[in-house]
């Protein structure tokens, strides 16, 4: 894992191709989902709607030909009750006019001379006596006879049963015509009444040998056979109300097994004798339900469907074997006046589908259901109610059971062949998808090495420059901003390349030129350090020169009248400042200046005003005007010569007998007389600085001052004045003269140790700039 | 023009097109005449301008807290310089609270009447 993300940190390609790739394969896979599920939900959907209205077709078609069914069946039913009714109607007409009949008949079989309608073939009925114990007989009719009758032995004495035969007898015109009306009738049949159960059977089928065969010669019809039916009809005849809810008085048995083996159903049609209010015997039909039920059972809708045919109680009444098998449906035989009933009730089914099924069957009229029983359909339809034997309604339902798979047998066919294909669609979807990938992985491939092929031929080629190769070349193809990295990739590799080639020769050529340089620099050092000693002992002797020239002490301490102190610092070796006291017979010069700058070439012009200025004084002239002007004029001129750019202020006191005056624009001169009272007298009118121009005469003009005796002058340059301290600030004329105002009192040597101790104390730890110097002098 | 202005750490000297005017600031105390050669370039330079377009120039130390005396000397050279060409005259603006520009700028009117000295 740790080299598979070192393979991708390290690498700009693989990068770019996973980018690509988790690219493509997101988009794709969510597309791939997407339609997928679309896909999915639209078959499912559509499958489901299939469905449902394929179920709804097979509903409607299912439940209709139920109802098909239940109509062909009902018809048939209903004709053989039609059919049934038309005999009864006609046997009630007869019982109502028995008692006429009766004179007819009587007067026919008295009077031999008259023949009666009874005469005629048709209402022939003759009876024979047939033995079969020693002591009884039965009469029935003869083979030929159309019609069979049959009298029991017990009444067969009674000339009232023949008689009631012989009546009856008028039916013949009728009966052969209604049996053969409804296909379904087996036999039709007359019984008498209770007492007189005489009966008449058509067709002939010589009921005497079956009875005799199965040894009930005995039979009392009603007793032996439907016992209980006389006194249910006899309640329809005697209430209304049973009358208007079941109109006519037919009512149906149960369907039971013949003795030919055909289920057949009894039907009958009581007869009521209005004039006596009594039962006067039925008119019957043994009704085949063979038909009937094989056109129930003949049901094909598909392979294994099948119907059957029950009744309300849930009572089987026809059912296929297919059918008794798949409901576990249990058939027991019962007899019942020489019937054979079979009973099998679907509710007694142990599968509790079935039981679910019976109980919807016999709640519903009719229905279709596809959910009771697995995997069957199931439909039913209720026929008409048929009148059992007891006036309630006897509903016979027809019910068809049809597999699923078999009904919805294509449809489930198609849904299958649907799923399939669907399955076959994801399947290629997903290969093309999977194809699709393979392709994006090996284009995104390609693409990504073409990419960043040039980014690593880059990389490679700094890798080779950095291992000092500098002879790369690289072809890069692009013109993109990386393909214009390469070109100055080249470019710089190559000025490198020069670079480290040349730099060896370069730096020893630059070497040895240093190498030179450094010994020339020697050298000249040398010759320096030599230049500097000469200038050294040059300014050396210069300041000795300037020094010695100042007027020394001892000559300034024997000027009589006046105390005078003197004090020069220059601020170089050799300064600019220049002071003199001249003796000049009685008189005394006293000159204060300042050569602009200061160093050498000030000191040299401060030399020659000095030489000059003496020069003056030993001429004799007085004029100090004229002194200050020659003076101009010769340092002007030697400033020239010499090819200096100074000029030096210059003022000239000449002090006698205790007058002042003075010639020469510089400093003001302080007076503090002796109360302490400082005067400054300005000298900006009295000259111009000296060696500016050549003639300065319109300029100058003489100053005069009288001393007092312990009167003091300071004399002084602009170093003094214009001295700061740290801050920049001015030592200044005002500080001047309030440090003279605390010491004017003193000695001119101790008035000027004051005034300078106060001025340095002021200057603090600044810097000098100006070179300074003072004359104090006090009058004695 | 080349130069317009002079400047060191503690001074400035520069000359505004429009008004003619150099203004000194701060404190000069170059060591040497030569030091101030640039100085008087400027000057002339600018002095030339101000006569061509008959315009005056004007001088202005008001802001010049000290100036040494080479400095002065080489504003008096500067003077006596123009008063030898006699061309138009300038005037010169100072201070009246800074001591030095009182006796210093008087001299160059009497140097040459032609320098109108206005202070304070």
């Amino acid at each position: 894992m740790k080299r598979i993300l070192a393979l991708i940190s390290h690498s700009f390609q693989v990068k770019l191709l996973l980018f690509n790739l988790i690219m493509v394969i997101l988009t794709a896979a969510a597309i791939f989902l997407y339609l997928v599920n679309n896909y999915d939900a639209f078959i499912n959907k559509s499958v489901t709607e299939s469905e449902r209205s394929v179920e709804q077709i097979v509903n409607s078609l299912v439940t209709q030909y139920v109802r098909e069914k239940r109509l062909s069946t009902w018809d048939q039913l209903a004709a053989a009750q039609d059919n049934l009714s038309v005999l009864g109607r006609m046997a009630q007409n007869i019982v109502n006019n028995y008692s006429e009949i009766s004179v007819l008949l009587a007067a026919s079989t008295d009077a031999e001379a008259q023949e009666t309608i009874f005469d005629i073939m048709l209402f022939e009925t003759g009876l024979q006596e047939v033995r079969y114990t020693d002591e009884d007989f039965a009469l029935t009719s003869d083979a030929s006879a159309s019609v069979d009758a049959y009298i029991p032995p017990e009444i067969a004495n009674d000339p009232r049963a023949i008689e009631k035969v012989k009546i009856i007898g008028l039916l013949n015109i009728a009966m052969e015509a209604l049996y053969d009306a409804n296909d379904n009738n087996a036999s039709v049949y007359f019984i008498g009444d209770e007492a007189l159960p005489v009966m008449r059977i058509y067709p002939n089928n010589q009921v005497f040998d079956s009875l005799f065969l199965k040894e009930e010669l005995g039979l009392l019809y009603w007793r032996d056979k439907f016992a209980d039916n006389a006194a249910e009809w006899e309640r329809w005849f005697i209430t209304p109300d049973l009358q208007a809810k079941y109109s006519s008085p037919l009512t149906v048995e149960a369907p039971y097994v013949s003795d030919s083996g055909e289920l057949v159903v009894t039907m009958f049609y009581p007869l009521w004798d209005y004039e006596t209010s009594q039962f006067a015997g039925a008119v019957g039909a043994d009704i085949q339900l063979t038909s009937i039920v094989d056109n129930i059972l003949d049901i094909r809708v598909t392979d294994n469907s099948f119907s059957f045919l029950m009744n309300n109680q849930g009572e089987i009444i026809a059912m296929p074997e297919a059918g008794v098998q798949l409901f576990q449906v249990e058939f027991s035989e019962i007899e019942v006046g020489g019937r054979v009933y079979y009973r099998g009730r679907l509710s007694d089914s142990p599968n509790s589908e079935v039981q679910f099924m019976a109980s919807l069957i016999q709640n519903g009229d009719r229905g279709y259901d596809q959910s009771s029983i697995t995997d069957q359909v199931v439909a039913y339809e209720s026929l008409p109610p048929l009148t059992s034997k007891n006036y309630s309604d006897d509903v016979w339902k027809i019910v068809i059971i049809i597999p699923e798979n078999e009904i919805f047998k294509t449809f489930n066919e198609t849904r299958e062949s649907i799923k399939s294909q669907s399955a076959e669609i994801r399947l290629s979807s997903l290969a093309i998808l999977v194809a699709f990938l393979f392709v994006a992985m090996l284009v995104s491939l390609r693409f990504s090495a073409a990419a960043t092929r040039d980014v690593r031929m880059l990389a490679e080629a700094a890798k080779q420059i950095s291992a000092k190769k500098y002879d790369v070349e690289m072809k890069l193809s692009s013109r993109d901003e990386i393909g214009q990295l390469g070109r100055v990739f080249e470019t710089m590799a190559s000025d490198i390349r020069d670079y480290t080639v040349n730099l060896e020769a370069k730096v020893a050529e630059r070497t040895a030129e240093l190498t030179e340089a450094n010994e020339e620099i020697a050298r000249l050092n040398e010759q320096l350090r030599g230049e500097n000693l000469r200038l050294g002992a040059e300014l050396d002797v210069a300041r000795r020169l300037q020094m010695m020239i100042l007027p020394p002490d001892k000559e300034t301490r024997r000027i009589p009248d006046l105390d005078i102190a003197s004090y020069m610092r220059p601020t170089d070796e050799v300064g600019g400042d220049y002071y003199d006291i001249l003796r000049v017979g009685d008189a005394l010069f006293i000159c204060i200046g300042d050569v602009a700058g200061h160093g050498l070439p000030s000191g040299v012009i401060m030399l020659m005003a000095q030489t000059a200025m003496l020069t003056l004084s030993k001429t004799g002239e007085r004029n100090m005007e004229n002194m200050l002007s020659i003076l101009n004029k010769v340092m002007y001129n030697n400033i020239q010569r010499i090819r200096e750019d100074k000029n030096m202020t210059m003022a000239i006191l000449q002090y006698k007998n205790r007058e002042v005056s003075m010639v020469g624009q510089h400093e003001s001169v302080l007076l503090c007389r002796k109360d302490g009272i400082v005067q400054s007298v300005d000298t900006m009118d009295l000259g111009l600085p000296i060696g500016l121009q050549e003639d300065i005469d319109g300029f100058i003009m003489t100053s005069h001052l009288r001393l007092e005796p312990g009167d003091v002058m300071i004399l002084y340059t602009d170093g003094i004045t214009e001295s700061v301290n740290l801050q920049n600030e001015l030592f200044g004329l005002d500080g001047l003269v309030a440090s003279l105002k605390r010491c004017y009192q003193l000695t001119a040597e101790e008035i000027k140790e004051h005034i300078l101790a106060e001025m340095f104390a002021h200057i603090g730890e600044a810097h000098i700039y100006d070179d300074i110097a003072m004359l104090v002098l006090k009058q004695k | 023009m080349a130069v317009q202005e002079f400047k060191g750490n503690d001074y400035l000297v520069e000359y505004d097109e429009n008004t003619h005017t150099v203004t000194f600031q701060g404190i000069m105390r170059l060591k040497t005449s030569n030091d101030y050669a640039p100085l008087s370039e400027l000057l002339h330079a600018v002095y030339d301008i101000a006569c061509k377009t008959k315009l005056v120039l004007t001088l202005d130390f008001r802001q010049l807290k000290f100036i040494n005396s080479s400095g002065i000397h080489a504003l008096s050279r500067f003077v006596i310089d123009i008063r030898t060409e006699n061309r138009s005259g300038i005037h010169v603006l100072g201070n009246p609270d800074i001591h030095w520009q009182y006796r210093s700028l008087k001299n160059l009117s009497k140097l040459w009447p032609k320098v109108q000295v206005d202070i304070g």
